[in-house]
Protein backbone atom coordinates (compact mmCIF):
# COMPACT_ATOMS: atom_id res chain seq x y z
CA UNK A 1 0.00 0.00 0.00
CA UNK A 2 2.65 2.16 0.85
CA UNK A 3 4.66 1.66 -2.23
CA UNK A 4 1.47 2.54 -4.71
CA UNK A 5 0.97 5.76 -2.72
CA UNK A 6 4.59 6.22 -3.48
CA UNK A 7 3.82 5.84 -6.86
CA UNK A 8 4.75 2.81 -7.46
CA UNK A 9 2.96 0.96 -10.56
CA UNK A 10 3.63 -2.53 -10.03
CA UNK A 11 2.70 -2.39 -6.57
CA UNK A 12 -0.91 -0.26 -7.29
CA UNK A 13 -1.21 -3.18 -10.16
CA UNK A 14 -1.00 -5.87 -7.21
CA UNK A 15 -4.11 -4.06 -5.70
CA UNK A 16 -6.11 -3.74 -8.81
CA UNK A 17 -5.47 -7.70 -9.36
CA UNK A 18 -6.67 -8.56 -5.93
CA UNK A 19 -9.63 -6.18 -5.80
CA UNK A 20 -11.17 -6.14 -9.18
CA UNK A 21 -13.59 -9.09 -8.75
CA UNK A 22 -15.06 -7.42 -6.08
CA UNK A 23 -15.51 -4.41 -7.60
CA UNK A 24 -16.06 -5.49 -10.74
CA UNK A 25 -18.93 -7.47 -9.29
CA UNK A 26 -20.14 -4.93 -7.42
CA UNK A 27 -20.61 -2.57 -9.95
CA UNK A 28 -22.31 -5.32 -11.98
CA UNK A 29 -24.79 -5.79 -9.18
CA UNK A 30 -25.29 -1.90 -9.15
CA UNK A 31 -25.88 -1.24 -12.98
CA UNK A 32 -27.01 -4.76 -14.28
CA UNK A 33 -24.78 -4.00 -16.84
CA UNK A 34 -21.89 -5.69 -18.03
CA UNK A 35 -20.24 -3.39 -20.11
CA UNK A 36 -20.74 -0.14 -18.17
CA UNK A 37 -19.69 -2.05 -15.01
CA UNK A 38 -15.97 -2.58 -16.34
CA UNK A 39 -16.24 0.83 -16.90
CA UNK A 40 -17.15 1.68 -13.81
CA UNK A 41 -14.80 -0.60 -12.18
CA UNK A 42 -12.25 0.77 -14.13
CA UNK A 43 -12.97 4.40 -13.49
CA UNK A 44 -12.78 3.45 -9.55
CA UNK A 45 -9.23 2.31 -9.94
CA UNK A 46 -7.80 5.38 -11.66
CA UNK A 47 -9.71 7.68 -9.35
CA UNK A 48 -7.99 5.60 -6.33
CA UNK A 49 -4.77 6.05 -7.95
CA UNK A 50 -5.14 9.69 -8.75
CA UNK A 51 -6.01 10.38 -4.91
CA UNK A 52 -3.93 7.64 -3.19
CA UNK A 53 -2.20 10.77 -2.08
CA UNK A 54 -4.82 12.29 -0.53
CA UNK A 55 -5.79 8.65 1.19
CA UNK A 56 -5.44 9.30 4.98
CA UNK A 57 -5.66 5.32 6.31
CA UNK A 58 -9.08 6.60 8.16
CA UNK A 59 -10.78 3.87 6.46
CA UNK A 60 -9.10 0.31 5.34
CA UNK A 61 -8.11 0.87 1.46
CA UNK A 62 -11.02 -1.91 0.64
CA UNK A 63 -13.50 0.59 2.23
CA UNK A 64 -12.21 3.51 0.65
CA UNK A 65 -12.03 1.78 -2.52
CA UNK A 66 -16.17 0.52 -2.11
CA UNK A 67 -17.28 4.11 -1.63
CA UNK A 68 -15.43 5.80 -4.61
CA UNK A 69 -17.07 2.53 -6.99
CA UNK A 70 -20.41 3.79 -5.07
CA UNK A 71 -20.40 6.97 -6.13
CA UNK A 72 -19.37 6.23 -9.53
CA UNK A 73 -21.92 4.06 -10.17
CA UNK A 74 -24.37 6.41 -8.17
CA UNK A 75 -23.07 9.06 -11.05
CA UNK A 76 -23.83 6.16 -13.89
CA UNK A 77 -26.91 5.29 -12.79
CA UNK A 78 -27.82 9.18 -13.06
CA UNK A 79 -26.53 9.58 -16.06
CA UNK A 80 -28.38 6.87 -17.50
CA UNK A 81 -31.93 7.50 -16.02
CA UNK A 82 -30.82 11.26 -17.36
CA UNK A 83 -30.55 9.57 -20.91
CA UNK A 84 -33.24 7.33 -20.84
CA UNK A 85 -35.93 10.17 -19.57
CA UNK A 86 -34.43 11.90 -22.65
CA UNK A 87 -35.17 9.08 -25.32
CA UNK A 88 -38.65 7.94 -23.59
CA UNK A 89 -36.93 4.65 -22.67
CA UNK A 90 -39.49 1.84 -22.00
CA UNK A 91 -38.38 -1.34 -20.03
CA UNK A 92 -38.56 -4.34 -22.74
CA UNK A 93 -38.42 -7.27 -20.60
CA UNK A 94 -34.74 -9.03 -21.12
CA UNK A 95 -33.27 -6.38 -23.09
CA UNK A 96 -31.02 -5.84 -20.64
CA UNK A 97 -29.99 -9.15 -19.83
CA UNK A 98 -26.26 -8.02 -20.41
CA UNK A 99 -24.27 -11.46 -19.89
CA UNK A 100 -25.47 -12.80 -23.51
CA UNK A 101 -22.25 -12.88 -24.77
CA UNK A 102 -20.93 -14.22 -22.09
CA UNK A 103 -23.03 -17.32 -22.90
CA UNK A 104 -21.01 -20.75 -24.14
CA UNK A 105 -24.25 -22.71 -25.36
CA UNK A 106 -25.07 -25.91 -24.15
CA UNK A 107 -23.47 -25.97 -21.07
CA UNK A 108 -26.48 -26.07 -18.71
CA UNK A 109 -24.53 -25.39 -15.12
CA UNK A 110 -23.13 -22.08 -16.86
CA UNK A 111 -26.57 -20.92 -18.48
CA UNK A 112 -28.07 -21.60 -15.17
CA UNK A 113 -26.06 -19.67 -13.16
CA UNK A 114 -26.13 -16.61 -15.44
CA UNK A 115 -29.73 -17.15 -15.12
CA UNK A 116 -29.99 -16.92 -11.63
CA UNK A 117 -27.41 -13.91 -11.76
CA UNK A 118 -29.81 -12.37 -13.82
CA UNK A 119 -32.49 -13.16 -11.76
CA UNK A 120 -30.71 -11.45 -8.73
CA UNK A 121 -29.46 -8.55 -10.60
CA UNK A 122 -33.01 -7.46 -11.94
CA UNK A 123 -34.57 -7.73 -8.57
CA UNK A 124 -31.71 -5.41 -7.31
CA UNK A 125 -32.40 -3.11 -10.00
CA UNK A 126 -35.90 -2.49 -8.78
CA UNK A 127 -34.53 -0.66 -5.71
CA UNK A 128 -33.77 2.89 -4.95
CA UNK A 129 -30.48 3.55 -4.90
CA UNK A 130 -29.94 4.12 -1.23
CA UNK A 131 -31.65 0.49 -0.07
CA UNK A 132 -29.60 -1.40 -3.33
CA UNK A 133 -25.97 0.06 -2.17
CA UNK A 134 -26.30 -0.87 1.30
CA UNK A 135 -28.03 -4.40 0.59
CA UNK A 136 -25.57 -5.21 -1.89
CA UNK A 137 -22.72 -4.39 0.50
CA UNK A 138 -23.89 -6.26 3.03
CA UNK A 139 -25.49 -9.40 1.45
CA UNK A 140 -23.57 -9.81 -1.92
CA UNK A 141 -19.89 -8.21 -0.98
CA UNK A 142 -20.34 -9.47 2.45
CA UNK A 143 -19.26 -6.07 4.34
CA UNK A 144 -20.39 -5.35 8.26
CA UNK A 145 -22.01 -3.09 9.35
CA UNK A 146 -19.58 -0.54 10.48
CA UNK A 147 -17.99 -0.70 7.33
CA UNK A 148 -21.35 0.07 5.21
CA UNK A 149 -21.92 2.79 7.40
CA UNK A 150 -18.85 4.10 6.64
CA UNK A 151 -18.82 4.07 2.48
CA UNK A 152 -22.56 5.07 2.91
CA UNK A 153 -21.49 7.84 5.49
CA UNK A 154 -24.88 7.45 7.56
CA UNK A 155 -25.53 5.77 11.15
CA UNK A 156 -25.49 2.02 11.65
CA UNK A 157 -28.90 2.19 12.60
CA UNK A 158 -29.83 3.74 9.20
CA UNK A 159 -27.86 1.27 7.49
CA UNK A 160 -29.80 -1.39 9.14
CA UNK A 161 -33.44 -0.31 8.36
CA UNK A 162 -32.39 -0.01 4.67
CA UNK A 163 -31.18 -3.85 4.77
CA UNK A 164 -34.36 -4.43 6.73
CA UNK A 165 -36.56 -2.54 3.68
CA UNK A 166 -34.50 -3.70 1.10
CA UNK A 167 -34.84 -8.04 1.92
CA UNK A 168 -38.80 -7.38 2.20
CA UNK A 169 -38.80 -5.77 -1.39
CA UNK A 170 -37.15 -8.26 -2.59
CA UNK A 171 -38.79 -11.66 -1.01
CA UNK A 172 -40.94 -11.78 -3.28
CA UNK A 173 -38.83 -11.15 -6.22
CA UNK A 174 -36.71 -14.06 -5.46
CA UNK A 175 -38.87 -16.78 -4.74
CA UNK A 176 -37.25 -19.06 -7.37
CA UNK A 177 -33.45 -18.15 -6.41
CA UNK A 178 -34.49 -18.05 -2.51
CA UNK A 179 -36.11 -21.96 -3.20
CA UNK A 180 -32.05 -23.08 -5.13
CA UNK A 181 -30.10 -21.10 -2.91
CA UNK A 182 -31.82 -22.90 0.31
CA UNK A 183 -31.29 -26.17 -1.62
CA UNK A 184 -27.51 -25.60 -2.45
CA UNK A 185 -27.45 -24.16 1.42
CA UNK A 186 -28.26 -27.36 3.00
CA UNK A 187 -26.07 -29.39 0.53
CA UNK B 1 -39.94 -5.52 23.70
CA UNK B 2 -42.40 -4.59 21.23
CA UNK B 3 -42.32 -5.51 17.84
CA UNK B 4 -41.09 -1.55 16.52
CA UNK B 5 -38.66 -2.68 19.27
CA UNK B 6 -37.51 -5.64 18.05
CA UNK B 7 -37.18 -4.80 14.30
CA UNK B 8 -33.64 -3.24 14.34
CA UNK B 9 -32.14 -6.70 15.86
CA UNK B 10 -34.03 -8.71 13.70
CA UNK B 11 -31.85 -7.81 10.92
CA UNK B 12 -28.93 -8.78 12.67
CA UNK B 13 -29.66 -12.19 14.02
CA UNK B 14 -30.90 -12.59 10.30
CA UNK B 15 -26.99 -12.31 9.70
CA UNK B 16 -26.16 -14.17 12.64
CA UNK B 17 -24.43 -11.06 14.10
CA UNK B 18 -26.59 -9.97 16.82
CA UNK B 19 -23.98 -10.80 19.14
CA UNK B 20 -22.34 -7.46 19.52
CA UNK B 21 -22.94 -4.20 20.65
CA UNK B 22 -26.47 -5.00 21.76
CA UNK B 23 -25.09 -6.58 25.02
CA UNK B 24 -26.37 -9.64 26.52
CA UNK B 25 -29.36 -8.18 27.83
CA UNK B 26 -30.82 -7.27 24.91
CA UNK B 27 -29.91 -9.91 22.72
CA UNK B 28 -31.80 -11.97 25.18
CA UNK B 29 -35.05 -9.86 25.02
CA UNK B 30 -35.09 -10.09 21.07
CA UNK B 31 -34.43 -13.78 21.78
CA UNK B 32 -37.98 -14.13 24.09
CA UNK B 33 -39.55 -11.74 21.64
CA UNK B 34 -38.98 -13.61 19.14
CA UNK B 35 -40.03 -16.65 20.67
CA UNK B 36 -43.23 -15.16 21.42
CA UNK B 37 -43.96 -13.26 18.19
CA UNK B 38 -44.65 -15.47 15.29
CA UNK B 39 -44.85 -12.16 12.82
CA UNK B 40 -41.53 -11.36 13.81
CA UNK B 41 -39.85 -14.95 13.65
CA UNK B 42 -41.86 -14.85 9.82
CA UNK B 43 -40.02 -11.66 8.82
CA UNK B 44 -36.44 -12.74 10.59
CA UNK B 45 -36.94 -15.89 8.12
CA UNK B 46 -37.76 -13.98 5.22
CA UNK B 47 -34.76 -12.16 6.03
CA UNK B 48 -32.36 -14.73 6.21
CA UNK B 49 -33.92 -16.20 3.04
CA UNK B 50 -33.09 -13.35 0.94
CA UNK B 51 -29.46 -12.70 2.44
CA UNK B 52 -29.05 -16.43 1.65
CA UNK B 53 -30.01 -16.30 -1.94
CA UNK B 54 -28.14 -13.26 -2.78
CA UNK B 55 -25.11 -14.41 -0.77
CA UNK B 56 -25.30 -17.22 -3.65
CA UNK B 57 -25.25 -14.86 -6.23
CA UNK B 58 -22.42 -16.41 -8.91
CA UNK B 59 -19.65 -13.48 -9.32
CA UNK B 60 -18.86 -12.38 -12.49
CA UNK B 61 -15.72 -13.69 -14.64
CA UNK B 62 -13.60 -11.08 -14.38
CA UNK B 63 -11.81 -9.79 -18.22
CA UNK B 64 -8.30 -11.38 -18.03
CA UNK B 65 -6.85 -8.21 -19.91
CA UNK B 66 -8.62 -5.94 -16.77
CA UNK B 67 -5.49 -5.14 -14.97
CA UNK B 68 -4.14 -4.24 -17.77
CA UNK B 69 -6.22 -2.38 -19.17
CA UNK B 70 -6.73 -0.23 -15.84
CA UNK B 71 -2.55 0.59 -16.15
CA UNK B 72 -2.93 1.79 -19.66
CA UNK B 73 -5.06 4.83 -18.06
CA UNK B 74 -3.00 5.74 -15.32
CA UNK B 75 0.19 7.96 -15.26
CA UNK B 76 3.26 7.51 -14.08
CA UNK B 77 3.74 10.47 -11.08
CA UNK B 78 7.26 10.29 -12.72
CA UNK B 79 10.70 10.02 -10.91
CA UNK B 80 13.79 12.60 -10.73
CA UNK B 81 14.95 11.21 -13.74
CA UNK B 82 12.60 13.55 -15.56
CA UNK B 83 14.14 16.37 -13.80
CA UNK B 84 17.29 15.87 -16.16
CA UNK B 85 15.50 14.77 -19.06
CA UNK B 86 16.37 17.68 -21.56
CA UNK B 87 13.29 16.91 -24.17
CA UNK B 88 10.75 17.03 -21.30
CA UNK B 89 12.63 20.31 -20.65
CA UNK B 90 12.56 21.30 -24.05
CA UNK B 91 8.59 20.64 -24.75
CA UNK B 92 7.48 22.64 -21.10
CA UNK B 93 9.65 25.76 -21.94
CA UNK B 94 8.63 26.06 -25.78
CA UNK B 95 5.39 27.93 -24.84
CA UNK B 96 7.40 30.25 -22.55
CA UNK B 97 10.38 30.91 -25.76
CA UNK B 98 7.29 31.24 -27.91
CA UNK B 99 5.86 33.96 -25.53
CA UNK B 100 9.40 36.15 -24.86
CA UNK B 101 10.39 36.00 -28.80
CA UNK B 102 6.53 37.18 -29.93
CA UNK B 103 7.42 39.88 -26.88
CA UNK B 104 10.31 40.70 -28.40
CA UNK B 105 9.65 40.98 -31.69
CA UNK B 106 6.13 43.44 -30.81
CA UNK B 107 8.93 45.87 -29.12
CA UNK B 108 11.38 45.96 -31.58
CA UNK B 109 8.30 46.84 -34.34
CA UNK B 110 6.33 49.47 -32.01
CA UNK B 111 9.63 51.19 -31.10
CA UNK B 112 12.93 51.76 -31.77
CA UNK B 113 15.10 51.17 -28.50
CA UNK B 114 17.59 53.73 -30.41
CA UNK B 115 15.64 56.77 -30.53
CA UNK B 116 18.37 58.63 -32.57
CA UNK B 117 16.74 59.04 -36.36
CA UNK B 118 18.99 59.41 -39.20
CA UNK B 119 19.59 62.94 -40.51
CA UNK B 120 18.62 63.56 -44.31
CA UNK B 121 20.50 65.74 -45.76
CA UNK B 122 17.36 67.65 -47.46
CA UNK B 123 16.12 68.33 -44.23
CA UNK B 124 19.66 69.37 -42.95
CA UNK B 125 20.22 72.13 -45.81
CA UNK B 126 16.31 73.17 -45.45
CA UNK B 127 16.96 73.58 -41.67
CA UNK B 128 20.74 75.71 -42.23
CA UNK B 129 18.81 77.93 -44.79
CA UNK B 130 16.57 79.04 -42.14
CA UNK B 131 18.46 79.93 -39.76
CA UNK B 132 22.04 80.99 -41.14
CA UNK B 133 22.98 84.17 -42.66
CA UNK B 134 23.52 84.14 -46.44
CA UNK B 135 26.65 84.43 -46.58
CA UNK B 136 27.45 81.83 -44.71
CA UNK B 137 27.34 78.26 -45.25
CA UNK B 138 27.80 75.27 -42.95
CA UNK B 139 30.73 72.88 -42.14
CA UNK B 140 29.40 70.25 -43.89
CA UNK B 141 28.83 71.99 -47.15
CA UNK B 142 32.82 71.62 -47.39
CA UNK B 143 33.05 68.22 -48.33
CA UNK B 144 30.91 68.73 -51.58
CA UNK B 145 32.90 71.57 -52.84
CA UNK B 146 35.48 71.47 -55.52
CA UNK B 147 37.83 73.91 -55.05
CA UNK B 148 37.86 74.71 -51.30
CA UNK B 149 41.04 75.07 -50.10
CA UNK B 150 43.33 72.11 -48.30
CA UNK B 151 43.85 74.20 -45.35
CA UNK B 152 40.11 75.56 -44.87
CA UNK B 153 38.75 72.08 -45.02
CA UNK B 154 41.84 70.73 -42.82
CA UNK B 155 40.91 73.35 -40.20
CA UNK B 156 36.99 72.95 -40.85
CA UNK B 157 37.30 69.15 -40.28
CA UNK B 158 39.39 69.56 -37.08
CA UNK B 159 37.81 72.31 -35.34
CA UNK B 160 33.95 71.32 -36.54
CA UNK B 161 31.33 70.11 -33.43
CA UNK B 162 30.44 67.04 -34.73
CA UNK B 163 26.84 67.21 -32.48
CA UNK B 164 26.09 70.65 -34.58
CA UNK B 165 26.06 69.78 -37.87
CA UNK B 166 24.59 72.89 -39.05
CA UNK B 167 27.55 75.40 -37.72
CA UNK B 168 28.75 78.01 -40.02
CA UNK B 169 31.96 78.27 -41.54
CA UNK B 170 32.90 82.01 -42.98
Amino acid sequence: MEEARAGDLHAFETLVRRYQTRIVNYAQAMLRDHSAAEDVAQDTFVRAYDGLARFRGDSTFKTWLYRIATNASRTALDRRSRRRHLEGWVPVGDAEAADADEVPSGIPDVEETLVVRDEIDRALATLPADLRVAVILRDVEGLDYKEIAAIMATPIGTVESRIFRARQRLRPLLRSVVGTARRAHRV
Amino acid sequence: MNCDEARPFIVRDADGTLDGPTGEVQDRAVRLHLAACAACRDARDAQRAVRVALAARPDRVTPLDFAARVMAKLEPTGSWLDAVDWRAWTLRLAPVATVLFLAAVGLRTSGPLDARQPIEFVDLVTAWSDDAPTDARPTFMLLSEVDVAADVLLDAVLTADPDDPLETVP
